[in-house]
């Protein structure tokens, strides 16, 4: 009998335990990473890994810069126009983000294209017609070679030319979420559905993390 | 009795799934993946007036024998499909030999609202002649 009754009090205590513990998560607002190379200063603080600073154009000839996203977050990917693999598919998923987050115009979308030698102005602004895409939330950049392809790096991503590859470059279509402190808090397989569904909410978050420090 | 309900009822189930497997070109859709679906889309959709859909199309309804050299040697003059201008090239796949291009053109014909009407591989040899 006294048997029975430490059971049912361990039982209950175990029960307990586990709904505080799950509570607490619930309540729990997850905070996004950082990703990238950690270093420590002299300090002995945490400097987290940024993207440097870059300037490009986009399909309406304007200047893009670190400083055309203070205030706003952007999801970044590489392409070329004539691209005739991965990135129909990566921009059919960039095109749902664009659509889905039309509202709020704090969420930018910057395509770097790899192809600067083919992918002029115009054509970047008849390519960004084409998708039906209009005004300044998505932008199509080109700018100096080795600045895009450098950047990839920072990006985690891969800008190469390889005359082997079809349409002549290599790439990869991870999509990036950056926030306005240069750091980057997501990432995904733009030709994957799935995979961007999630960071679709990941964005959400990020939404959710301005807000919180906008009221504070 | 018992027994007779079992087999019956397994038999349904043989049917049901032999069905689902009743894709008769899987080279075809197995290509179709590999060369095409990066542009036209999973389910032959298309993007916006990027690339057209191969949803219900005039050309595989139409003009079903162009198909070969279309993909044999690409493509490069405007499209109008539903009100929507095409003019983004499209790169040539000159590795897909003709039972290959036959099988890519079975598998649409009998996808996503096609008229199912087939190409024999002779037709396809004989359209690969006169390429442009």
């Amino acid at each position: 009998m006294q048997r029975n009754k430490s059971t049912i009090l361990y039982f209950l205590l175990g029960s307990v335990l586990l709904i505080s513990m799950s509570r607490c998560q619930a309540d729990k607002t997850e905070e996004l990473p950082i990703f990238g190379e950690r270093t420590l200063n002299e300090n002995g603080d945490t400097i987290y890994h940024e993207i440097p600073q870059f300037s490009f154009v986009d399909q309406d000839s304007q200047r893009i810069t670190n400083e055309s996203m203070n205030g706003k977050m952007y999801i970044a990917d590489f392409f070329f126009t004539s691209c005739p693999t991965i990135c129909p598919k990566v921009k059919a998923q960039m095109l749902r983000i664009y659509n889905d987050f039309q509202a709020d115009t704090n969420v930018i979308l910057l395509s770097h294209t790899i192809d600067v030698r083919h992918d002029t102005i115009p054509k970047l602004k008849k390519y960004a017609a084409k998708l039906g895409v209009s005004g300044p939330k998505w932008h199509f950049v080109t700018g100096e070679e080795a600045e895009i392809y450098g950047i990839a790096d920072d990006y985690w991503s891969i800008a190469l030319k390889n005359p082997d590859s079809p349409g002549g470059f290599d790439h990869s279509g991870r999509l990036l979420l950056v926030d306005d402190k240069r750091h980057m808090r997501a990432f995904c397989d733009g030709t994957d559905p799935e995979s961007v569904d999630k960071f679709m909410e990941r964005i959400k978050d990020l939404q959710e993390e301005y807000k919180g420090r906008a009221s504070k | 009795m018992k027994y007779l309900i079992f087999g019956l009822s397994l038999l349904a189930l043989f049917s049901y799934f032999g069905c689902k497997e009743s894709q008769p070109y899987k080279q075809g859709e197995r290509l179709y993946a590999i060369h095409c679906a990066g542009c036209h889309g999973d389910q032959g959709e298309g993007l916006q007036s990027l690339y057209p859909p191969l949803s219900n199309s005039a050309i595989l309804r139409d003009k079903l024998l162009e198909v070969p050299c279309i993909v044999h040697v690409g493509l490069n003059v405007s499209l109008t499909i539903d009100g929507k201008v095409f003019d983004q090239p499209m790169p040539a796949i000159p590795s897909l030999n003709s039972v290959e291009i036959t099988n890519i053109v079975n598998f649409l014909q009998g996808s996503w609202g096609n008229s199912g009407k087939t190409l024999k591989v002779e037709e396809v040899d004989a359209a690969l002649k006169y390429c442009q």
